[in-house]
């Protein structure tokens, strides 16, 4: 059978384009969160927090640009290996939305989820937004087959990236990895626990982490989460950043050094949540501070993901 | 007991504020139900969700029982029991509330039968051991704080998002019964306990015996959503995509029937 599409999906980011759900355009970066909590009063607070994060990073988000540029980079490194698939990118919180672009696509397809580890509110997630597409086609233009890409958290392409992003950013406080003096937080996105009992997020962070750090040889890391709403009265994964970036201190270390391996774009968690609040942790602490940059479109993992989708294709 | 005028202007604040606290509680604003109105679920989705919901409805009855055996004065047992009248079925055609549970279940695809035979995200089997647990072994004030304004309070707001789901999803008003009687009980229920609880929100340890209750469950409730907020969005995912493409596991889940068979729940003379 010929797989002629691949489906990129993704969370998303506000654009400047608008959703058209108000008269008087709120701004789209209040859409977009807004949209995340479902228009409700009881998390009217927390919508102005994360919406005021946005605003201070200029009101827009660049992980829709970056997640397109991944996408286009991965069609390209397929067409080098001779698979003429056409990428389409879509999202669960944002235009173009996965259930709209599900419509556009020719024939059998392939899906990668942009998730590097897995649980159900991000990869099922947006999968179920490919079903919600899937439910709407006439049936005689329901694909005969579908592929879901491999996850990829400890493949050695993506490892790879972060390591070297890991490394650059060590460089550039003059932070030797090597020594204890050099705290390395890998940090991810903290989930509420539920959603944890059914799959194996936790552990695949963890492997990620070890393996990175492995790669970098640190002698001092820890892994971190970051992003959990405050206004959640329940447990989320931790330790949270702020007290990791404590431990690190109490355990020797003079400099900080974080990286985002639970995130694949620089989207406004890893330059608002890492890069402003946990450089003002360090900053309290005295220690300087490094933020990595996300994989975004290193060829490391752009190479990665098209192995992953070439693994599946032997399969179609 | 009468109050002065300042001890129940005192005890009015109380609960006005405990009223807020639930109203803005991320249990009772959980994103799965503040979606309802800006991003229609499907009939499917509501299966799923009916088939995590419907093991608390048909319990809520025997923690509210339990509860009103260890009630210490007659008001107490008062509001207990006319809530429960209700929930036998007092104004809903004599068909108590776990009866009216299962039409909706099958309207939304669930085979008569099949009830009880759903794995249950193990947040459920929480939110219910939880309640026993409270209705049992707290305080009577932190067992009123749970199942009065825990649930009364709350109720309403989350139904009410539900309820707009529910029809945006194609839901008859006949099939969604349920849902929509709540509206109009739960508020009733809401309005007597107030009044209920007014003489024992005058001292403050009191006070933070119901509110610790009420909290324990919105806690227990903000779990029990996303646990099917889990269940949904995987069970979508098996339904449609290859097999093992979920992220999820159900492994170790267990079904209503079979708790069941392990719970034994008894109120005896202990000597």
């Amino acid at each position: 059978m010929a797989v002629t599409d691949l489906m990129i999906v993704a969370f998303g980011g506000p654009t400047e384009e608008c959703c058209e759900k108000h008269v008087e355009c709120p701004g789209q970066a209040f859409c977009f969160v807004n949209g995340i909590f479902g228009d409700n009063p009881a998390r009217r607070a927390r919508v102005d927090e994360v919406v005021a994060h946005y605003k201070e990073l200029g009101g827009f988000s660049r992980f829709n640009e970056i997640t397109e540029a991944q996408g286009a980079a991965l069609q390209a490194e397929l067409a080098k290996r001779g698979h003429d698939l056409r990428v389409t990118v879509g999202y669960d919180h944002w235009m173009p939305r996965i259930a709209d672009q599900v419509g556009k696509l020719r024939g059998d397809f392939l899906v990668l989820v942009m998730a590097p580890h897995q649980s159900s509110i991000s990869w099922d997630a947006y999968l179920r937004r490919v079903t919600e597409g899937l439910d709407r086609l006439d049936a005689s233009r329901r694909p005969n087959w579908i592929g879901v890409v491999d996850p990829f958290w400890n493949k050695r392409g993506f490892i790879d990236a972060l390591a070297e992003r890991v490394e650059a950013a060590a460089s550039s406080i003059g932070a030797d990895l090597t020594n204890s003096t050099t705290g390395l937080v890998l940090s991810a996105h903290a989930v509420p626990l539920p959603v944890v009992k059914t799959s194996k997020y936790v552990e695949q962070i963890r492997e990620t982490a070890e393996l990175v750090a492995s790669k970098v040889g640190a002698a001092n890391w820890m892994v971190g989460y970051q992003s959990a709403p405050g206004d959640s009265k329940i447990e989320w994964t931790r330790p949270y950043l702020d007290r990791v970036i404590v431990e690190l201190k109490e355990s020797g270390a003079r400099r900080i050094v974080a990286a985002p391996v639970g995130f694949l774009c620089d989207n406004v968690e890893v330059l608002y949540d890492l890069g402003i609040e946990g450089a003002a942790v360090a900053t309290a602490y005295d220690l300087p501070f490094a933020v990595a940059e996300a994989v975004n479109t290193h060829s490391a993992f752009i190479a990665q993901l098209a192995d992953n989708v070439e693994a599946r294709l032997t399969h179609a | 007991m009468s109050l002065t005028i300042e001890q129940e202007q005192g005890a009015r604040k109380f609960l006005s504020d405990l009223r807020e606290e639930i109203r803005n509680h991320a249990g009772v604003g959980h994103s799965i139900l503040g979606r309802m109105k800006t991003d229609p679920r499907s009939r499917f989705d509501f299966k799923v969700l009916a088939g995590q919901h419907f093991p608390l409805v048909g319990n809520f009855t025997r923690y509210m029982e339990l509860l009103l055996l260890n009630a210490p004065d007659s008001e107490a047992k008062c509001w207990l029991a006319k809530v429960l009248v209700d929930e036998y079925g007092e104004r809903s055609d004599g068909e108590d509330h776990a009866e009216h549970y299962k039409k909706f279940m099958h309207a939304a695809g669930h085979n008569p039968g099949d009830e009880d035979c759903i794995p249950l995200h193990p947040e459920v089997v929480s939110f219910i051991r939880e309640h026993y647990r409270i209705s049992t072994e707290e305080p009577f004030l932190v067992g009123l704080g749970a199942l009065g304004p825990g649930h009364e309070w709350s109720i309403p707001a989350m139904f009410e998002l539900a309820v707009g789901g529910l029809r945006k999803a194609g839901f008859a008003e006949s099939e969604i019964a349920y849902w929509t009687m709540h509206l109009d009980q739960d508020a009733d229920h809401g309005a007597w306990l107030e009044e209920a609880l007014v003489k024992y929100c005058v001292e403050d340890g009191n006070r933070e015996l119901i509110r610790k209750g009420a909290l324990l469950s919105l806690d227990a409730r903000e779990r029990f959503w996303w646990g099917v907020t889990d269940k949904i969005v995987a069970e979508s995912t098996r339904r449609n995509l290859p097999p093992g493409t979920s992220a999820t596991s159900e492994q170790g889940q267990l079904t209503l029937r079979e708790l069941r068979k392990t719970w034994h729940i008894e109120a005896r003379l202990k000597e």
